[in-house]
């Protein structure tokens, strides 16, 4: 296929990655895994409709649409419904959230050099990232399952905020990489400065945007501002061989910090979410290429499981924690398994980043743990949203017989 | 919005922090292109064009202080950002940005097209009718006399015989009378201007591109024989020419009509239209041997006059055009081929001068023909200096069916147009002020 059918082909599931935004769409998964699983199909490795040469040719547009998807979670970051989540929340999801990358980091790295014949460097480095890869919950996913009749019960707004506040720690471990791993680019600075540089670039331009949009907000002047606040960035840091998404998502959190015209910015930045990230996806899945051998597979397995596993552990905690998680520990435990696109993004980001096996394998391990968590996970937010609604329609109907 | 934010009472301050910013952003950039010299081309494109749009923005907000237009803000940041000044963007990355031109020249006819109402033709049939006239023979004839007189200082076209010289000079008269429909465009868009003025220049410039289109391939007919003795004017090229014309129109009224019931039916995505529009239909155009550009404004004129939706589509087409029209002038900005101008430089300004005078002057005596307003009388010619994208368009064009000129030819183009792309925006805005007509969208009926 040529690159402008294929562009062409992105586009159409572009448009329909904006129909299924509507309020009336009652269809599609909330991760878009269907659009990555459609693109292992049309890939080069199966019915090869999407040939490598092709797909290369839009590297540079994949780079800069993950940086947007970024930046468009950073805005979204620590809200629930255009609040700030309660501090429990957010103290809470985060440390979990870090819990989770670091154990799957030092499982997968363990079962990498142990059984998975990589190297030691390779071991760590697919480790650290497929920890921050794994560690997120996805808010879309809740949304999408408990969208009605239960709008905003007090089990919702834990799993949403939950959600929103856990994509920091694993973005800032794939900054990690950097450190483990110091690009050739740039001789003279260490990986602990290139990853400090990318973090403060990526502050200080938000800040920047934040100050110029901040007095008057012209329209025709938000999209070249944002956009090329966003795609400068991105390519800096690139560039430079920094992390890519830790600055951009950064770049989000502090215009939406800063700026007067917050919800306003958040709302169109939003819109332009789900038309980037499906034929994203779709690209992202022709990338996917099965492990080479036994022990690649060993080290995909291995994350999977203890995603699992963490994320059963976590809704343990919560249900020890929170009222409105009493009781249903398991259930919230598998109910945290969907995960968002940011998992998908920055298993794209590793692969585009890192070649060879660490990025091939990385990409498989994001694939394989949205996709477990979409098949396990969506059944118990449905039985979430069921229960939810059985208490809430339980006191009027008592009201009633009285 | 904040009415109350400190920097809007003083807009000096948030001058002072744009200026910053603007500060901020290259000296970053400038550091990092020191520290990596070569960088991956994805990480080229990306800074770029990061670059070309908050540059483009903020360089055209410092301007705006002195009265200057945003497309001027636009291509001074291409130029300072590009390969011959700071060279912050080498000409690979220039070359490759080239891919946002096929988007931003189809918005650019699609828009022109929809601004071109019937009621306003009408209005001023008249001048546009005498004013084509005029150009079209006397302005080609003058424009190509010049070159024809200036070729000794024209290092291409020093030793060519008297007929070939006749056939160069032809196409250069050919494209001294293309106007620029996206900087008349992107100038209205930021003043907000209505009145006589504006409705003439649009149809002027607008309608221009129709005949400048249609010309150009005539004038490539008769030039052939000229420039290789020995070739004949045929009946197929004839037959060519009627058939892009022809399918051009017929395309472009087909997708009017498709994109009106769209409009009138489903009406959503339509910044996804547009790039579908720009992108996969441009290349089906193409395909066909059609003319997009005439295509295009075509489209755009059935969707304004035969239906109800052309507001609508020239809304999406704003904002899309928000962040394609910025890349697309600091893109030729950049493009500018510094180097070449200040070799070429005597001739450019002496070509332009010819083209600017006559312009001004056959527009006058068209006003004076018409017996058009005031207004139009002394300002009628201000939109008819700016040159842009479809000079750049029709001179790759001549490049490619002329080999043996077309690289020199087409440098001499882009040195003159690069001159006329700096002066023709601000000279234009300067008009709608002086008469009074920015800022007056919306207030009549």
């Amino acid at each position: 296929m040529n690159q402008v059918a294929l562009l062409l082909v992105l586009l159409v599931v572009a448009y329909f990655g904006g129909a299924l935004r509507s309020e009336q769409a009652r269809f599609g998964m909330a991760s878009g895994i269907e659009y990555v699983l459609l693109g292992i199909v049309l890939g080069p490795h199966l019915l090869g409709v999407l040939t490598s040469n092709s797909i290369q040719g839009f590297e540079p547009l994949l780079l800069m649409a993950v940086g947007w998807l970024a930046t468009a979670l950073g805005m979204g970051y620590g809200l629930f419904n255009g609040r700030r989540v309660a501090w429990s929340h957010f103290a809470v999801g985060s440390l979990l959230s870090a819990l989770t990358c670091g154990v799957i980091f030092l499982t997968v790295a363990h079962v990498g050099q142990t059984w998975g014949g990589l190297s030691p460097k390779s071991s760590a480095l697919v480790g650290l990232a497929s920890g921050a890869v794994s560690a997120g919950s996805g808010h879309h996913a809740v949304n999408w399952a408990m969208r009605s009749p239960v709008e905003d019960s007090p089990l919702k707004r834990l799993l949403s905020s939950l959600g929103n506040v856990d994509d920091l720690p694993p973005l800032l471990a794939l900054s990690g990489l950097v450190v483990l791993a110091p690009p050739t680019t740039t001789r003279d600075w260490s990986g602990w400065q290139l990853a400090i540089a990318g973090l403060s670039f990526g502050t200080v331009l938000g800040a920047a945007v934040a100050a110029l949009l901040g007095p008057r907000l012209r329209r025709f002047e938000l999209w070249p501002v944002l956009v090329g606040a966003v795609l400068l960035v991105v390519g800096i840091v690139l560039r430079l061989g920094m992390p890519m998404l830790a600055p951009v998502f950064l770049l989000g959190i502090v215009v939406t910090l800063l700026s007067p015209h917050r919800t306003e910015i958040r709302k169109l930045v939003l819109a332009t979410e789900r038309p980037l990230l499906l034929p994203t996806l779709l690209l992202a899945g022709a990338l996917v290429e099965a492990p080479h051998t036994r022990g690649e597979w060993l080290v995909v397995l291995a994350a999977v499981l203890a995603r699992i596993f963490l994320q059963f552990f976590s809704g343990f905690v919560l249900s020890l924690v929170f009222r409105a998680a009493r009781g249903q520990g398991t259930l919230i435990g598998q109910a945290l398994l969907p995960s968002s696109c940011a998992s998908l993004a920055m298993g794209l980001v590793v692969y585009l980043a890192r070649p060879g096996e660490v990025g091939r394998l990385v990409l498989v391990v994001s694939v394989a743990a949205t996709l477990v968590g979409e098949v396990l996970g969506a059944r118990a937010l449905y039985r979430l949203a069921a229960l939810e609604q059985e208490n809430t329609e339980e006191p009027r109907v008592l009201g009633e017989s009285v | 919005m904040s009415d109350k934010a400190p920097a809007a009472k003083r807009p000096w301050i948030a001058g002072l922090l744009q200026l910053a910013a603007l500060l901020l952003v290259t000296l970053v950039l400038f550091g990092t292109a020191r520290l990596v010299p070569n960088s991956s081309s994805e990480a080229g494109l990306a800074a770029a064009l990061g670059l070309l749009l908050l540059g483009g923005v903020l360089g055209s907000e410092i301007l705006e202080v002195i009265k200057l237009p945003h497309l001027t803000g636009y291509l001074v940041a291409g130029v300072l950002a590009g390969p011959y000044v700071l060279h912050l963007i080498d000409h690979e990355t220039v070359g490759a940005l080239g891919e946002v031109n096929t988007l931003a020249l189809a918005l650019i006819a699609l828009a022109g097209g929809l601004e071109l109402k019937v009621s306003t033709l009408r209005e001023v049939a008249r001048s546009l009718y005498i004013g084509t006239l005029l150009h079209t023979f006397i302005g080609i004839a003058v424009a190509g006399l010049a070159f024809f007189l200036l070729r000794r200082w024209i290092p291409f076209a020093a030793h060519l015989a008297a007929p070939a010289a006749i056939g160069v000079a032809l196409l250069w008269g050919v494209l001294a009378i293309s106007r620029s429909p996206s900087a008349t465009l992107g100038i209205l868009s930021q003043t907000k201007a209505d009145g006589p003025l504006t409705r003439f220049s649009l149809a002027f410039v607008m309608s221009s591109d129709i005949v400048v289109v249609t010309v150009a391939a005539g004038a490539m007919l008769v030039a052939r024989p000229l420039l290789f003795p020995g070739t004949e004017i045929s009946l197929d090229s004839l037959n060519h020419l009627a058939h892009e014309l022809y399918g051009s129109i017929a395309v472009g009224t087909t997708l009017g009509l498709a994109l009106a019931l769209y409009l009138r039916f489903v009406g959503r995505n339509l910044i996804i239209v547009l790039l579908f529009l720009g992108y996969g239909f441009t290349e089906g155009v193409h395909y066909l041997h059609l003319e997009p550009l005439l295509t295009f404004i075509v489209a755009g004129f059935v969707v304004q006059n035969l239906s109800e939706q052309g507001d609508r589509l020239l809304h999406a087409i704003d904002r899309t055009g928000a962040v394609v029209f910025v890349v697309f002038f600091a893109t030729a900005g950049a493009h500018l081929d510094l180097p070449l101008l200040a070799q070429l430089w005597p001739v450019a300004v002496s070509l332009t001068l010819v083209r600017a005078f006559t312009s001004i002057f056959l527009q006058r005596l068209s006003s004076r023909l018409a017996d058009d307003p005031p207004v139009l009388r002394k300002w009628g010619w201000s939109a008819l200096i700016s040159q842009a994208g479809l000079t750049l368009g029709l001179s790759v064009v001549i490049e490619r069916e002329f080999p043996q000129i077309g690289a020199a030819f087409r440098s001499l183009v882009v040195a003159t147009v690069a001159l006329n792309e700096m002066l023709g925006p601000i000279l234009f805005k300067l008009a709608l002020d002086r008469a009074q007509e920015s800022g007056r969208h919306g207030q009549e009926t």
